[in-house]
This record gives structure tokens, sequence and C-alpha cells, in this order.
């Protein structure tokens, strides 16, 4: 049996769309396309590395703009972040419809490559969503309002925006610990950095307090008569409660 | 003197019964790097160990109340802890609490200390300090006093986001045998007054677009539910009247705790969460799906099946309208099949114009085929029981689930800032 074709890209959306074009004009037919830390994952497949080229990604990212839409760029970019091993090949997938159909391809909602798109999309921005309520921000001897989040998706670029409108006058940061990366504001634009996790964190004098008002404000919310733990288990799952102060420890 | 967190605890444990946390329906933008705005989607923060979500700072400014209402927590003659908060601890925690994430913003409500109007000024600094002092662009829920001067109503609404008068006992009887001190008319005029200043500003903002804003998320109530022997026939006709002469923006329904042993109540070991949730899919029906409360529900037929949803219910009724053609049927008639939401309504409108649709991907679309499949042709095919007896159908779809489980799960799917208690469907 021949071994199957997988692209390697450099982990950049910008690598991603440079393996596009190459799928586009060396008429390869990938089966996967993976950023090079994936390389060896799979014993049957042959890999071949992409060098991210940035006239190539440019004429990706102008043709889904002009051919398909803005909408699609935003949705192939979400996907991107999804951090899921078949994103690459979904997004291929996707664009080779777009492309054929053009700027109404995501009210193709019977056709399996929107769909697939779709599934992930989806998921990417639930995640989004959620963290949008569940950060939590402590704030820091230095007066920096500082948290810590472990999304399933690389999704903390995609919260940034939402805090700099809320939030605008003080200094904050959203740490991905699960990938060592974060954004930082300092009360005019943020960045994105990666970091490893600072050794001492100092808090305010004041933040102990608000907190234990928060667990306390929690804990008076429930009314015990109804508990339904089910239902908060399937708007808020488990995994995200280790980073709440009104359930972690 | 109490400390904060001791008053946030009587406090806030007397406000949870109040069951709008809806963060929705007003866009705020922040201004002049101050602190906030408002999404018009709505955020959840949490979830408690009930279910709901808290987006809200959701407390009482005072438990002292001058009233004895005997299904109400705070009534005078109750023995239990009295605090009342200052402006300056609501304040306080309210821009902490939201600088940490923990909340979208502030509801506030109150027993009514001293007198309707003096509840109502002290109301006016709490919003006004917060919008014009500390800048504060969050959202903002106030409970409206009724008894309390239109001046001052007037003042408070420019700076909330959404005002609520909680009409709690769906009828006269009921409020005469519960609530003696308060009178229908009382409870009316403030939803009559500020139902015209939305009126008003919107006619404004039509000439000005600076004209200030008057509650931009509009009014809401709460009735609670099987505290007094009220039908759902009665209740659901009421919300219609609510939303149809009021413009009122949601309408909560609240399954009664019993939180009193006067003998007045009715005594029951748990709230009537499923009642509740039925009325809840109802109401969903009244104002998405084009249905009205007079053909859900009659003299004649009061109350809801509790084993089966409205929607249901409703179908196996009114038989002859069906099988309908998934391929052909209008949006309107769509919306009335069982098992298909306003979601997945829109995506077979939309898809259906590029290929035809086939079963598999109704599945996909979200359409709960469970129930759907009873009352649609896919293609021409029916994928149902092989009659369209109402009956036979209807004990199809029941199954063998046993009461609730199940069927509570139904309109359950997203909750949500925009939920109440358990409502769902996004829309």
């Amino acid at each position: 049996m021949e071994s199957r074709l997988a692209y390697l890209y450099d982990g950049s959306f910008q690598g991603l769309l440079t393996a596009i074009y190459h799928a586009y004009y060396d008429k390869d037919d990938p089966v996967a396309i993976l950023p090079f830390w994936e390389e060896g994952s799979n014993f049957l497949y042959s890999y071949k590395a992409i060098e991210t080229d940035s006239e190539k990604w440019n004429k990706v990212y102008n043709a889904v703009q002009e051919k398909i839409s803005q909408s699609s760029l935003r949705r192939i970019y979400n996907v991107y972040l999804s951090d899921m091993e078949d994103s690459g090949i979904i997004i291929l997938g996707y664009l080779r419809e777009g492309f054929r159909i053009g700027g109404e391809i995501d009210d193709y909602q019977t056709n399996p490559a929107v769909r697939d798109l779709e599934e992930i999309y989806h998921k990417v921005r639930l995640e989004v969503h959620r963290l949008l309520g569940l950060v939590r921000f402590k704030k820091l001897q230095n007066g920096i309002f500082y948290s810590q989040v472990e999304p399933d998706h690389n999704v903390v670029s995609l919260l940034a925006p939402h805090f700099v409108e809320r939030i605008p006058s003080e200094r904050w940061i959203i740490h991905d610990i699960k990938r060592g990366v974060a954004v930082f504001y300092d009360t005019r634009e943020w960045t994105i950095r990666n970091i490893v996790r600072p050794e001492t964190m100092v808090l305010c004098e004041e933040e102990e307090g608000y907190q234990d008002m928060w667990r306390e404000y929690y804990r008076s919310a429930t009314i015990q008569s109804r508990r339904n733990t089910r239902q908060q288990r399937a708007y808020m799952p488990v995994r995200y409660w280790k980073n709440l102060i009104e359930k972690g420890d | 003197m109490l400390d904060t967190i001791s008053k946030l605890k009587i406090l806030s444990d007397a406000a949870k019964y109040d069951v709008s946390c809806s963060s929705s329906g007003s866009s705020r933008a922040n201004r002049n790097g101050g602190l906030g705005n408002a999404s018009e989607a709505g955020i959840c923060h949490s979830w408690t160990d009930d279910g709901r979500c808290i987006s809200l700072l959701k407390i009482l400014m005072s438990n002292s109340c001058i009233y004895d209402c005997a299904y109400c927590v705070s009534r005078t003659s109750n023995d239990l802890p009295r605090a009342t908060f200052t402006p300056d601890e609501i304040i306080d925690i309210t821009i902490n609490f939201y600088k940490r994430n923990y909340i979208e913003g502030l509801f506030l409500s109150s027993a009514v200390v001293k007198s309707p109007n003096h509840t109502m000024e002290r109301f006016l600094e709490i919003v006004s300090r917060l919008r014009e002092e500390e800048n504060f662009n969050g959202y903002i829920h106030l409970k409206a006093i009724p008894g309390a001067d239109r001046e001052i109503l007037d003042k408070v609404a420019v700076h909330v986001d959404r005002l609520s008068v909680n009409i709690e006992l769906p009828t006269d009887e009921g409020l005469k045998l519960l609530a003696p001190q308060k009178k229908k008319e009382d409870i009316l005029l403030p939803m009559t007054q500020i139902n015209q200043g939305i009126t008003r500003y919107q006619e404004e903002r039509k000439v000005f677009r600076s004209a200030p804003r008057y509650v931009p998320a509009g009014q809401t109530t709460q009735l609670i539910v099987g505290a007094t022997r009220d039908s759902d026939y009665r209740i659901l006709n009421l919300s219609e009247n609510l939303y149809q002469g009021y413009g009122l923006k949601r309408v909560y329904y609240s399954a009664f705790v019993p939180v009193s042993t006067n003998p007045l109540l009715p005594q029951i070991k748990t709230p009537p969460l499923l009642r509740e949730n039925r009325l809840y899919q109802a109401d969903w029906l009244l104002r998405f799906y084009g249905f009205q409360a007079g053909e859900l529900l009659s003299e004649a037929k009061p109350n809801f099946d509790l084993l089966l949803d409205p929607k249901c219910d409703w179908a196996l009724r009114n038989m002859q309208i069906f099988p309908l053609e998934i391929n052909r049927a209008e949006y309107e008639l769509l919306l009335k099949v069982p098992g298909i939401g306003v979601k997945s309504a829109r995506r077979i409108i939309s898809s259906r114009r590029f290929a035809k649709i086939g079963y598999d991907d109704l599945k996909k679309m979200g359409v709960a085929l469970k129930r759907a499949k009873h009352f649609i042709t896919i293609d021409g095919r029916h994928y149902g029981i092989s009659s369209m007896d109402d009956m036979k159908i209807r004990s199809a779809i029941i199954g063998g689930s046993s009461l609730g489980v199940e069927q509570l799960s139904i309109f359950d799917i997203s909750g949500g800032a925009d939920s109440g208690i358990k409502t769902g469907i996004s829309v």
C-alpha cells in the first residue's frame, strides 16, 4: 500500500495558508495538514514539509476574501485556532468547496465539507462564549489583573478584544497555562506572547476579601429545593472548575 | 453593625427567588475609558448547584419590609435577620466584582423600606452614582417599587438597562388572599408608566439621536406558579396581554418555593418545576412561534399536559394539518411541527434552496426527529408510525418515558444569560 501524504507547516496561520496554496498548485492530494510537531504521529503517513512564504499565503488570504467572503476567512481562522488534529484538512476541504461555490457557501448546510467546518467552528465559538463569562481576574499587588485559563482550543487571542472594550483602563493578563501563551494589555494595546508561569504572584491586600464575598454570594444564590447539578454541569463543564474562584480550591 | 459579607449573605439569600438573571437586550458601549459595557446577547458568569446561571449580582438593598405578603420570605412577620446595604457598599461590591469578571452588572431589588418613595430615592442615588461618578457602563436591572412617584421612576429609568415590576400573583383573588396590602392598580400603574416612557423615548430617538436612553432593554415581570389555584390558561392569558398591552420583553415564571407555613399557602414538598417548565415552553411559543394562548389552552382544557410539551400537545389536537412536506412547507408552518425549532426551521428554508433535504440532513440540522417524524414527510416519505391517529402517535412519543426527566430537556438547549431558570432555545 502506498503511504499517504501529510503536509507539515510551521504551526502559524500563515503557514497553514501556504500549505493550502501548495495543495492547489502542486496538484497534491494530502490527507492531513499538520503542524510540524505532529510529525511521526501516524505510521502510514509520508510527510512533506511546507515552508511558509508570504507571497503564497497572501495569495490564498486575498482569494478567500475576494472569491468567498470575509466571514469565511473569519471561520477558517477560528477553526485553525481549534488546535484539533483534523482542522487543517477540514479547512482545505471547505476552501475547495468555497472556491467552487463562492460567497454563498455557508448556506450549503447539507454539504459535508461545510458541515465539518461548521462543527469545529461552533466548538471554538462556544468555548469563547463560555470563557467570556468564566475568566476570573485576581488583582495583584502591582495593580495588574491576572487570570489563568486552560481552554480546549487556542482562544486567548479571541477573548482579548472583549476585555479591551470592557476594562480599558486597567492592566490585565489572560494566561493560557496549558499552551504557555498569554494576552497582555497595558491600557493602550494588547499583545500576545509566550510566557512561562511567573514564580510568585503577590495578591493585592483587598483581593482575598472580594474572593470571600464572591464565594459567599455564589453559595447563597443557590435554591436548595431546586438542586440540579446535571444542568449545572451541562452549562459549565467540570473541566473549567479548577480555575474558578467559586469552584476551585 | 453587620459587616459587608454578612449583609451580602442575608441580602443575596433573600433576592434569589427572583428568577430573572438576564443581562441581554442592551448594547451599551464603553464611554470615555470608563468601566464596562453591555453585551447584546448577555453573558453567564457561573452556574449554581441548582443549574441556574449567575449573570448579575442579584441582591436586595434591604430586607426590612413594611409589607407582610404571605408568599414572601422578607415579610414583616417572618422572624429572620434583617440587613440594609449602604449605597457605598453596593457600589464597591459591584465595581470590584465587575473588574474581576464575576458579573455582567447589578440586579438591585429591595424590600419596601419606610415608603415606596424612600426606597426608590435610595435606588436613584445608587444608580446615578454608579453611572456618573464611577463611569460604570455595565448592565443594571432595577426593580421598580409600586407606589412611588412617577418623577423618581423617570429619573431612575435613564440610568438603567432594564426595569421590572413583579406581579407575582396572577389574579385578583390571589392578591387579596396572600398580599392584602397590595392592589392590582398599584402594580400595573408603574408598568404603564414604564411602557409610556419607552414609547416616548423611541419616538424621540427618531428625531434626536442623542435623546436620553430610557430602559433600553425593556421591562419584565415575574409570576409565581403554584402559590394559588390559578390555571395555566389564566397565567398564559395574562402573559399574552402583558406582551401585547404593555410591551413587556419577558415574563418570568417562578415555581413556588415554600418559604413559610402560612395556612393560606399550599402545602407542597417540592416546587412545581415541571409545570413551570411547561409555562416557559408555552411562553416561547407565544413569542417566537406565532401561537396564541387561546390555541394552546382553553376553559375546557385549562392546564398543560405534563407528559407532553405544549407544542406536541397542540399538534396532536390539530392532526388535520399534518403531515407537512419538509421540502415545501412554509416557514410559519414548519415552526408548528413538534421537534422543529426556530433555528432548524431557518436552516431548512435556507438549505432547501440548493438541494433537496433528506432524513440525515434533518438530523444534522438539529431537528428532534423522534417527535418530528410523525408530523412530516421527507421528499414524500413518512418515517413515523404507520398511522395519523393522534392517540397512537401520542403513546409512540411518550413511549416508556416516565414523567419528567426526558421531557424536561426539550427546550433546555442553551440556557444562558437570557434564560431565567430553564428556558433555553437560543433565538
